[in-house]
């Protein structure tokens, strides 16, 4: 069965550009999003986002709708973020751990609420940029994304027991970050 | 202190338990007031993860990526060994034929195309250009690496039959 993205992408293989443009609204966000919090930088973030988009448009004449269009194509930002991540890491390049805030997603009006709710989303964001790289993705792929194992395996080349062991790791790590913190 | 969780009460929380599993589970849990509340701290953790809002690319993203995009497509208009030699030359690997700049990039190329691990800043590059017949050149066990970044170097190109 083929989503409606992957129809796209195979539209724009066969000469649509404004195929290309629909899938470059659709997922903008939701790639940058992604990237800001697996490489915890905006400006990198930013880069990996467009490199995603590149490689869609250079290999469309490739794209074979194997798999529902947002594992592939999460799959692609997944392996990029994986390359920054080492190559930063050689280079010992400082990251910008807090470059970011989350804000509370519905405002209270009482405003002591309000900063509780932004205090816990901040400890949260804070929590999430301290999981190893592949528990982060598994746990954005499924709480951002409603992606199911099977997608999250194939998104990030890995077994289904090996994603519910990876969301259970990385649920009970920021359970007790966050348990710490409020003790 | 968080108790150890049960990796189950993730999978159940994530609706990927099979039917007699989550019955098991869920009699189990009405005897366990702590497997009970570790299922609750579980979903309030997955209610704030749901809450974190998108970070939003600047405004401006649509726009430098098209920039981008037409100066990728302008650049992989050219024939394939001028990107390679390109490339190598804008890392400084193509000092001159033989150099130990080039010896070292040609190891370092070798070691990469053996292994599947994330490349080294200098070769990432080479890894961009996505023409099948450079890297069969490049992979090619009857040419030595050494020897095709030296062509490389000399090489003006296909000459017309």
């Amino acid at each position: 069965m083929i989503d409606d993205d992957a129809r796209l992408m195979l539209a724009f293989k066969a000469g649509d550009r404004r195929a290309f443009e629909e899938l470059f609204e659709r997922y903008t966000p939701r790639l940058h999003s992604f990237l800001a919090r697996m490489v915890r930088d905006r400006s990198r973030a930013e880069e990996l986002t467009q490199d995603v988009f590149i490689r869609l448009y250079t290999a469309a004449d490739h794209y074979e709708a194997r798999t529902r269009f947002a594992t592939y194509v999460f799959g692609i930002a997944h392996n990029l973020a994986l390359n920054h991540l080492a190559r930063a890491w050689r280079q010992r390049e400082q990251s910008l751990a807090d470059g970011y805030d989350a804000q509370a997603a519905e405002p209270s009006s009482d405003p002591a609420e309000q900063l509780d709710a932004a205090r816990t989303q901040r400890a949260l964001e804070r929590a999430i940029s301290t999981l190893p790289e592949r528990q982060r993705a598994a746990l954005l792929l499924r709480a951002h994304e409603g992606m199911g194992y099977d997608e999250i395996a194939a998104a990030l080349g890995t077994s289904v027991p090996s994603v519910k062991s990876l969301l259970h790791r990385a649920r009970e790590a920021l359970l007790a970050q966050l348990g710490e913190k409020r003790s | 202190v968080t108790r150890r969780l049960d990796e189950r009460l993730s999978a159940y929380l994530d609706g990927e338990l099979g039917e007699r599993e989550r019955a098991e589970l869920e009699a189990r849990l009405r005897g366990d007031p702590e497997g009970a509340r570790q299922l609750d701290a579980l979903r309030a953790l997955e209610r704030g993860l749901a809450e974190l809002e998108r970070i939003e690319p600047d405004p401006a993203f649509a726009a430098r990526f098209r920039v981008r995009l037409e100066r990728e497509l302008e650049a992989g208009r050219r024939p394939w060994w001028q990107r390679v030699r390109e490339g190598l030359r804008s890392r400084g690997v193509l000092v001159g034929a033989g150099s130990l700049a080039t010896a070292a990039a040609a190891l370092a190329l070798a070691l990469w195309l053996g292994r599947s691990e994330p490349l080294d800043p200098d070769l990432e590059q080479l890894a961009e250009i996505d023409d099948p017949e450079a890297w069969d050149l490049l992979r090619s066990g009857d040419v030595e690496l050494l020897e095709v970044l030296e062509i490389l170097e000399a090489w003006d190109g296909p000459q017309e039959s």
